[in-house]
């Protein structure tokens, strides 16, 4: 992408012209194949359906914002106190480090099931695995920019005889924010994903619920409805998050995340 | 009177390491007037920059004996007697011009500083307070790197090379306002350099350390009139102190 003054060149209408695109062959091509609607429906199907339905998908869709929201708040409250505290004590990392490397790999929607034989069908057992989801991503990236060692800032606090709460506090923590809000990005995404898996296992509600039912009941053009919210919610969701980033860390002109990403402001 | 003295000095890093580590400074031994200004040259890698970690108890000798004051090194550290301007300038990203100057009296609790407002005048900085340092330049991040460290009025400047970022013509006029503020403030300072003629105008002494490991090769008192500047160079004497440097550096 090319960077300069000009913010808004030509180039970024080149994706919505091809939609628009491929909006109208899809259109063209569903009406002259005949393809059946159960299978493929038409974007104006799509859209007509949508309107048609709106009151319910506005229901369900709220009932995964709230979900996902929730789960993916407590997982991030939990995983970054988590993260400080086993970079600043010691003992907390020895003892907890190496789980957390395990379970690190470890799937984690594999848990549904249990927490619905824990804790039933519901809104607690959805929010429980979007929070079990989004946790460790915000733990892992936020440790690992609190433990990331600069010689030259260390050397410096040393020189100021600084004590550790305060190189924590003056340099790690600013240092780490990077970090952090390449978990909350990596969080939030999985949020999403975590809240639709709870509902088509666990739910009576939500666009996870919407799609499994639309599934069973060949109800295609609804499918489409949901899945088309979906993917806004965490478009929106995702660049919340890195709206909050430019907000809180304006020191920041571009910022490199783990998953090599540029955002530039 | 000496003020910093160092005895036997040696450094080795990783001595445990099956090579037997790298030996970085070996029988290092001098010592440093109160109020005095001392350079240590040398080629890159002789390990100066280990020597002045190890002045300021950055790091440990591995062997040897460093007295700051009558003191330990650690005590001095402790008693925030070093002010450390490193190489390179370290300032806090995320802080303005002004939050990184102000970094250490935070640190350390002096309240309201007064000094912090004149030191911005006095490094040409005024106007950039509220800047982050993506904003500035190699040579203004120096100058706020060096106004933090004149900011609590540490008795003793610890300097790693902080000028050789700058173009040639704002590191003369630096130099001039090193020599300034080193009259005003009567601290001590030892300084880094790789340039010679710099070490010869600032300096009442001048360390030469030979290559890797770092010994000493000469101590040379430098004779110049004060108060000098950069006119001081063409003095004759300047000449023969600079050429004589340049043969024991080039061996």
């Amino acid at each position: 992408m090319k960077k300069g003054p000009l913010k808004y060149n030509f180039d970024s209408y080149y994706p919505w012209f091809s939609l628009v695109i491929f909006l109208l062959v899809w259109q063209l091509a569903a009406g002259y194949f005949k393809i059946p609607t159960y299978i493929l429906p038409s974007p104006l199907l799509i859209i007509s359906k949508g309107i048609e339905i709106w009151p319910t998908l506005l229901h369900h869709l709220l009932v995964t914002v709230n979900e996902t929201f929730i789960g993916f708040v407590i997982g991030s409250i939990v995983g970054s106190f988590f993260a400080f505290f086993i970079s600043y004590f010691s003992l907390a990392r020895k003892i907890f480090l190496p789980y957390i490397v395990a379970f690190q790999t470890m799937p984690k929607l594999g848990l549904a099931p249990l927490f619905i034989i824990w804790f039933g069908f519901g809104l607690f057992t959805n929010i429980t695995i979007v929070t079990s989801i989004s946790f460790f991503p915000i733990l892992v990236n936020f440790f690992a920019g609190l433990d990331q060692f600069n010689e030259n800032e260390e050397r410096l606090m040393a020189s100021y005889n600084a004590s550790k709460n305060q190189i924590y506090f003056h340099v790690r923590l600013f240092r780490a924010f990077p970090f952090l809000f390449a978990g909350f990005q990596l969080g939030i995404i999985l949020s999403v994903t975590g809240a639709i898996v709870a509902e088509f296992i666990a739910g009576n509600e939500g666009l996870g619920y919407l799609t499994i039912l639309a599934n069973n009941t060949l109800e295609t053009p609804m499918m489409f409805c949901a899945l088309l919210l979906l993917g806004i919610v965490g478009f929106v969701l995702y660049h919340i998050v890195d709206f909050l980033q430019k907000i809180l860390m304006p020191w920041a002109a571009r910022t490199k995340t783990l998953t090599g990403t540029e955002s530039g402001l | 009177m000496s003020y910093i003295v160092l005895k036997n000095v040696f450094l080795t890093y990783n001595p445990d390491s099956p090579g037997g580590g790298i030996e970085a400074l070996n029988d290092i031994s001098f010592e440093v007037l109160k109020g005095s200004f001392t350079s240590i040259i040398g080629p890159s890698g002789c390990g100066k920059s280990t020597l002045l970690y190890c002045v300021g108890n950055l790091l440990e000798p591995t062997r040897g004996s460093i007295v700051i004051d009558g003191k330990r090194p650690q005590e001095a550290r402790k008693n925030r007697m070093f002010g450390y301007v490193p190489q390179d300038p370290t300032l806090m990203d995320w802080k303005t011009v002004l939050e990184n100057i102000a970094l250490p009296s935070k640190i350390m609790g002096i309240r309201n500083n007064d000094r912090i407002s004149e030191l911005i005048e006095l490094v040409g900085l005024r106007g950039f307070e509220k800047n982050y340092p993506r904003d500035l330049s190699g040579g203004m991040k120096q100058r706020v790197s060096l106004a933090r460290a004149l900011s609590y009025s540490p008795p003793i400047l610890l300097m790693d090379e902080p000028l050789a970022n700058l173009d040639a013509l704002l590191r003369e006029k630096m130099n001039e306002e090193l020599l300034k503020i080193w009259k005003e403030t009567g601290t001590t300072i030892v300084l880094i350099t790789h340039d010679i003629s710099e070490a010869v105008l600032l300096s009442d002494k001048v360390v030469i350390l030979s290559k890797r490991p770092g010994t000493i090769i000469e101590i040379v008192t430098i004779d110049l009139p004060r108060p000098r500047s950069r006119k001081s160079l063409r003095l004759p004497e300047a000449h023969a102190y600079i050429d004589r440097f340049r043969d024991m550096l080039s061996v």
